[in-house]
């Protein structure tokens, strides 16, 4: 099946600074992608490039199977996008700034009145439609944001970290439609800060920095990447440095931290990563509490993958 | 809805500025017009400011008889008050139109003759009446300035004549301050009081024009480029110079309101002097109004390209409101002011303006003045082209930034 995304060997510059470096990326029909990185890397660069909202130094963008240009205005029309920002006109209600992106897709104004309809119903703003954007709470002006970008009905949509500062139940509304919007046939792809969100939603998910993929996969294939395979959490009393110093040593132990009352272990993965733990703790006259032990999340992957230290 | 009806929304949405700008403005300036070329017609013969005064002379010497005298050729004496504070306070306490009222009350100190007399042959300063002002502050000033006058002519005739006596003193202070200016009344000429009244609110109607151009057509520009939402409309099917038409034409729509709402308010405001004009000569002005229109259609193109929000829109045109009508000679007339602001004032659209509005509705329409006011639209026109192209590089810069 032809891929609905293909770009390849994508390079970006911005003088000295590469943005994208090689970029390569392939997304199938009806797929959920997501998009993960840190601040800077590159992530709404290659979006921008895609859309032909910036001009690339290098490689080729193809959507839907024919190469994209900026004047592909034929393309443009089966694309959705929900900025990162509310993009919306304040001067305008909630429905008409509906209409309005609407319109620049769909002419027919019978058409576009459905259509809006639909995507009001969608969002859930039906309470709201007389509404100017700044009466809005943030929950509802990001839920009025996607609303502009899939009117029209689009096959492809691209989503730029649209739950940011919004309450829980909105975020949890925002997942539901995207995942319903797929359901219908479309096909996402979803940039976030959010694990979870990624990690809920996305059937594949590709983690770059400094404009270049370092991985890619579904959620367990990147789980299987990365040396930790499991987690181990004890709750301990008193640890004395000698039983800290045994366990640290332990040739399947990772990483340890330890905090008041509690030893957190990333162990490779291991069937007897956790007796060995617990034998040494005891030897030292450990006493202990609760013992969990979880597979590692994609949060522990993207910062295993990207590091740890600070960005902007 | 379209990108034109959107375009219209943003400087809809903001009613209150067309009303006060626009409407509001304009309205005041059929006010002022109205009034300003009335009074100017009525007003033939210089007259001097009276005042009613009161002399308390307790020197009784030549100077201060002299002086007492001056007073009341020069303003209204009032007699028949004594040196008695309640007597005093109370003529400064009369209203005006009341007999025996006072403006103010000179005390003529005890010694004033030899103090004035000494003090000016040995150069130094002269000494000064007590004066007590009523209610007319203004006349009691103006009053108070010509007894320091004739105090200064006085001490100048002691000191050029040390010999002189003091009755010759007060002859030389007497003849001298007799001196006045001459002063002529000069009447503008215009062709008629309509014309006259026409070209005043056309003049200050430029305010009203320039001000609420630049502020909503900024807005309609400044919203519909403002970075998110453009960045969202480029991502659809719409050119990029599809969408600019439109919100040009939006702009255009919105100046040809506000000159035509502006304009007709001065032409009903003065349908009688329309009449008398003659309408081929108003359209003639009008289109020398609409021409004006085109510059703050630049102007609020620019300032949004330069990303320019509601407040700097506001400020900038009421600024250059003022300055440009300023300049314009709406305010005062042009020949009045300093030969640089003179100069100055070819570098802005609203001189051209007016002045071919002036030939339009003053002068015999010959093809001379038919092709000077063509020459001064051409100016004005090309301010606007100057100003948009400007804008129009901004615009380009931001956008491939």
């Amino acid at each position: 099946m032809t891929d609905i995304v293909h770009v390849e060997n994508l390079v970006k510059r911005y003088d000295d600074l590469i943005a994208l470096d090689h970029f390569n990326l392939s997304i199938a029909p009806g797929e959920i992608f997501g998009l993960l990185g840190p601040n800077g890397s590159g992530k709404t660069t290659s979006i921008n490039c895609i859309l032909q909202l910036l001009a690339y130094d290098k490689g080729t963008i193809e959507l839907f199977g024919e190469p994209m240009t900026p004047a592909r205005y034929d393309l443009k029309r089966r694309i959705g996008v929900v900025p990162q920002q509310v993009a919306v006109f304040d001067e305008l209600t909630v429905r008409e700034n509906i209409d309005y992106f609407c319109s620049l897709y769909v002419n027919d104004r019978k058409r576009r009145r459905a259509l809006v309809d639909e995507a009001i119903d969608f969002v859930g703003l039906g309470d709201f439609t007389k509404f100017r954007p700044g009466k809005l709470s943030g929950g509802l002006a990001r839920r009025l944001n996607i609303a502009c970008g899939i009117a029209h009905k689009p096959e492809l949509i691209f989503f730029d970290e649209p739950t940011v500062a919004v309450d829980p139940q909105s975020r949890n509304a925002i997942l539901e439609g995207i995942c319903r919007l797929r359901d219908e046939g479309a096909t996402v792809v979803y940039t976030s800060h959010y694990m979870e969100e990624v990690e809920q939603i996305c059937s594949r998910i590709m983690i770059m920095d400094g404009g270049r993929v370092l991985a890619q996969g579904t959620n367990d294939e990147l789980k299987r990447m990365i040396q930790m395979g499991e987690k181990i959490v004890i709750e301990v009393g008193e640890v004395p440095s000698a039983a800290l110093g045994a366990v640290a040593s332990l040739p399947h132990v990772l990483d340890l931290s330890a905090t008041a009352g509690q030893l957190t272990f990333s162990c490779e993965a291991s069937p007897h990563s956790l007796t060995d733990i617990l034998d040494a703790l005891r030897s030292h006259d450990v006493a202990l509490g609760r013992i969990y032990s979880e597979p590692p999340t994609l949060n522990d992957v993207f910062l295993e993958i990207t590091g740890r230290e600070l960005r902007d | 809805m379209s990108t034109f009806k959107t375009a219209l929304r943003m400087a809809l949405a903001h009613p209150f500025y067309l009303l006060i700008y626009t409407v509001f403005i304009s309205l005041m300036g059929v006010f002022i017009a109205a009034s300003v070329s009335w009074n100017s017609s009525q007003l033939t013969e210089y007259e001097p400011y009276d005042a009613n005064v009161i002399v308390v002379d307790r020197d009784d010497s030549d100077l201060s008889h002299a002086l007492t005298k001056h007073l009341g050729s020069r303003f209204e004496l009032v007699t028949g008050v004594g040196d008695d504070t309640y007597d005093l306070a109370d003529a400064l306490s009369k209203s005006n139109s009341a007999k025996g009222s006072a403006d103010c009350v000179f005390f003529i100190p005890e010694g004033f003759e030899n103090d004035l007399v000494a003090a000016a042959r040995a150069g130094e300063a002269l000494p000064k009446l007590d004066v007590t002002y009523g209610a007319g502050t203004m006349a009691a000033a103006l009053s108070s300035a010509e007894a320091s006058r004739w105090i200064s002519l006085a001490g100048a005739a002691a000191a050029l004549e040390p010999a002189a006596s003091n009755g010759s003193v007060a002859k030389a202070a007497e003849h001298a301050a007799a001196k006045r200016a001459e002063v002529q009344i000069e009447q503008v000429k215009v062709g008629s009081t309509a014309a006259a009244m026409l070209k005043s609110y056309f003049n200050f109607g430029a305010y009203a024009i320039i001000s609420s151009v630049i502020v909503s057509v900024g807005l309609v520009f400044s919203g519909m480029n403002e970075p998110e939402r453009v960045r969202r409309m480029d991502a659809g099917p719409i050119s990029e110079r599809r969408r600019s038409l439109a919100v040009f034409a939006a702009a255009t729509v919105i100046t040809v309101c506000i000159w035509f709402v502006s304009s007709m308010m001065g032409v009903v405001g003065f349908a009688g002097a329309v009449a008398e004009v003659g309408v081929g000569r108003v359209c003639l002005a009008l289109a020398a109004t609409f021409a004006l229109a085109c510059t703050p259609l630049a102007v609020g193109f620019a300032l949004s390209s330069l990303g320019a929000r509601e407040e700097l829109l506001n400020g900038v045109g009421n600024l250059l409101g003022m300055l440009m009508t300023f300049l314009g000679g709406a305010w005062m007339p042009l020949s009045l002011m300093d030969p640089a602001v003179q100069t100055a004032a070819h570098f802005v659209p609203t001189y051209w303006v007016n002045d071919a509005i002036g030939k339009a509705l003053a002068a015999d329409l010959t093809s001379t003045v038919l092709g000077d006011i063509a020459c001064d639209l051409g100016v004005t026109v090309l301010f606007a082209a100057a100003i948009a192209a400007v804008g129009l590089a901004l615009a380009h810069n931001k956008s491939h930034a």
